[in-house]
């Protein structure tokens, strides 16, 4: 009864004061804004990061050029430094550490920029630039991407050194692009056919197996699979091309796949940038890590790779995200300290401005509780306006950047809306307090004669 | 009704302590009608924020209807106050920001009753002052008398049985001067204890008895007193 009295007194109060009250809450407003947003942003890279890592499976073992530091306990400290000298790692190493039977799996990886070209039926040449990719066939489990359409080049295929290339979905857009663009100046409903095609070619490849083979690739410039193009002054033919991933950093939109051998001969490239090993099981993994790290260090006297679990790489980045996730907290709370004490402010205020009202209600019978309640929930009631607006605001913030901006996509727990507008509320709380017992303290014929 | 027996008051000020109230006595029975006078700053207010219970004095006793007020809490006192008490202050005291059937609402914000009941005394209230077509307007829109008459709509909102009232007629016309007197006779005809505090003795002599306060002792008005008004 007191709490629903003094509520509707705080709700009266405020709509008193609305031009004061717009202003005090505008603090909280942003803060809670400035927190929803980064707290998104965070969460959403964490997230992205984790799903890409993770999705490497817990078996891998990466083997990277250069040393990681070791801390005490042996675990890679990869935020005190990772040197960034240049690669020696080869194919050889690669090669060894096939050898091993422990071993389920290497991935070597050569990654270099290079260009493509393409000339279609019209003679018209597009040259497009992108990630060249030297690797073998079980880069495809690694990256967790499948194709398109077409194939995935075969290790025959790497051993012969043919020259074979599986393109990114980008890249391949992106030769496709300039003829795309005739057609629709052509004739733009001849256009929305040809994707309409494209679309129930795509389901029907589904249905069918998704084998769709070089020689009976769709007419014209619907696909370039089994056509020609030209990288680094040779001739390749197009064998796949893989599906679209729309993620952040490790996208293999704008690869240009290629056997490791075939890309070691055609680019001036010597070493791999990394290579990926995957174990035969969880259970030794420390001692499958061991067995790779011998293997390489046969061609390297001096140690200048490191080999890296997944495990290990996942907790660097938890690491980043826990830091992360301080800064967060620090910025919400010197946010709403800072706008706890503009709505302490106005509300001390506020109480001397209505001193006589305060004295009025006292003496008509609004008791000590009932006057604290009152201005208390009238705080509370300002920081969760500013939360709920913030949230708001934020929560559109989200919605529009993950709807426009397909980099990478923003997390929005629950949590964080929970945290935002009960920090809002505990604002609210302890800046009224003060503000609210010194409005019921007053004593109501002092207050009755205040001017 | 009510027994006070040497109440002192007094307040700090820059010449040490002024005593505003020294040893009064005043005693009044269930339903008398009191008009007290006295010239200015001689602490009619101050006896009224005491016999309200808006202030305690310094000391001395206070029966209200058997009750000693100087042992009671404040939160009782407030309880008491709402139930029993209707006041109408020397300024009006309105919440500006309230309309004005909120500010005549206000005693009733603090009572257990049910939303309709309420809404029909602030109706009533209104109605006996004459402004129930201003209900929704704002303190600041209304004159200086419409204010009075609101403070005194609000001051009997809650059926009190004992009205205090500083000055109602301070600022009123002969003619509205004269239907809130009419109003006043007839709380008192029902029973309701009145204690008016003012200036005029055209409106004192419609009570039944005049105090005169001065030298912070209330005295019974008689012709001697009368002539050194
Ligand atoms: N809270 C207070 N602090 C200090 N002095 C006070 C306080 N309240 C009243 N006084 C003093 O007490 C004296 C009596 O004041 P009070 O308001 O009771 O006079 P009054 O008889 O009502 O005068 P008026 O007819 O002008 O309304 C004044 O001198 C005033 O200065
Ligand atoms: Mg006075």
């Amino acid at each position: 009864m007191k709490l629903v009295k003094a509520f509707k007194m705080a709700l009266l109060g405020i709509w008193g004061n609305k031009f004061r009250v717009i202003l005090s809450i505008f603090g909280v407003i942003i803060g809670v804004f400035a927190v929803i947003v980064l707290s998104a942003i965070a969460l959403g890279v964490k997230d992205t990061v984790m799903k890409q890592m993770g999705s490497l499976g817990a078996e891998q073992i990466m083997v990277m050029p250069g040393r990681v530091l070791k801390d005490d306990g042996g675990a890679h400290n990869f935020l005190s430094g990772v040197s960034s000298s240049p690669s020696t790692l080869t194919n050889t190493d690669a090669e060894e550490i096939g050898k091993l039977k422990s071993v389920e799996s290497v991935t070597p990886l050569l990654e270099t920029v290079g260009r493509i070209q393409y000339e279609s039926q019209f003679g018209e040449a597009r040259t497009v630039e992108g990630m060249l990719v030297g690797t073998s066939d079980s880069y495809q489990e690694v990256i967790h991407t499948s194709l398109e359409e077409g194939r995935f080049f075969t290790n025959d295929e790497g051993a012969n050194k043919d020259r074979v290339v599986v393109l990114g979905s980008g890249i391949h857009a992106s030769l496709m692009n300039q003829n795309q663009n005739q057609d629709l100046m052509d004739d733009e409903t001849e256009t929305n056919v040809e994707a309409e095609k494209k679309w129930w070619q795509k389901l029907l490849d589904k249905f069918t197996g998704n084998t769709v083979n070089a020689e009976e690739a769709p007419t014209a410039e619907e696909s370039l699979v089994g056509k020609e193009v030209i990288i680094q002054g040779d001739t390749f033919t197009v064998v796949g091309v893989l599906e679209s991933v729309a993620t952040l950093g490790m996208t293999s939109n704008s690869s240009i796949l290629m056997p490791v051998q075939t890309a070691l001969d055609v680019t001036s490239t010597e070493n791999l940038t990394n290579i990926y090993v995957k174990a035969d099981s969880i259970e030794n993994l420390d001692q499958v890590e061991k067995e790779v790290h011998g293997a390489v260090g046969l061609n390297h006297p001096e140690t200048d790779f490191s080999t890296v679990k997944q495990t290990e790489m996942l907790g660097a980045i938890e690491t980043v995200t826990k830091i992360l996730q301080v800064m967060l907290i620090g910025i919400t709370a010197t946010a709403l300290v800072i706008s706890g004490a503009g709505i302490m402010n106005v509300m001390v205020m506020s109480v001397r401005e209505r001193t006589r009202e305060i004295g009025i209600r006292k003496a008509l019978g609004a008791s000590t509780l009932e006057i604290l309640l009152q201005f208390l929930f009238e705080t509370i009631l300002l920081c969760l306006a500013g939360g709920i607006i913030g949230l708001l605001l934020g929560y559109g913030f989200v919605q529009w950047w993950n709807g426009a901006i397909t980099i990478f996509p923003l997390v929005l727990p629950i949590w964080v809306i929970q945290l935002a507008l009960g920090s809002s509320i505990l604002i609210g709380c302890i800046c009224g307090i003060y503000p609210a017992i010194k409005a019921a303290r007053l004593q109501p014929s002092r207050a009755l004669r205040f001017e | 009704m009510m027994t006070l027996s040497n109440i002192n008051k007094s307040y700090k000020s820059a010449a040490g302590r002024e005593s505003v109230l020294g040893g009064l006595d005043f005693q009044i029975d269930a339903g008398e009608y009191v008009a007290i006078m006295g010239s200015s700053g001689t602490g009619k207010s101050t006896l009224m924020n005491i016999l309200g219970t808006l202030e305690r004095p310094d000391c001395g006793e206070y029966l209200f209807r058997g009750k000693k007020i100087h042992r009671m809490s404040n939160r009782k006192l407030t309880l008491m106050r709402n139930k029993e008490i209707g006041f109408v202050f020397q300024n009006y005291q309105l919440i500006p920001n309230l309309s004005i059937y909120q500010n005549v609402m206000l005693p009733l914000e603090y009572h257990r009753k049910g939303f309709m009941k309420k809404r029909d005394r602030v109706r009533k209230a209104l109605m006996m002052v004459g402004l129930e077509g201003k209900s929704r307007q704002k303190p600041q829109q209304l004159s200086g008398g419409q204010k009075q008459r609101v403070a005194i709509a609000r001051a009997i909102v809650n059926e009190p049985s004992l009205l205090l009232a500083d000055e109602p007629t301070g600022s009123l016309d002969e003619k509205t001067t004269e239907s809130i007197l009419k109003l006043f006779d007839h709380l008192h005809q029902r029973g309701v204890t009145i204690i008016l505090i003012t200036h005029d003795m055209e409106v004192a002599k419609r009570a039944e008895r005049i105090m005169y306060l001065k030298g912070g002792l209330l005295k019974e008005h008689t012709y001697e007193t009368s002539q050194s008004l």
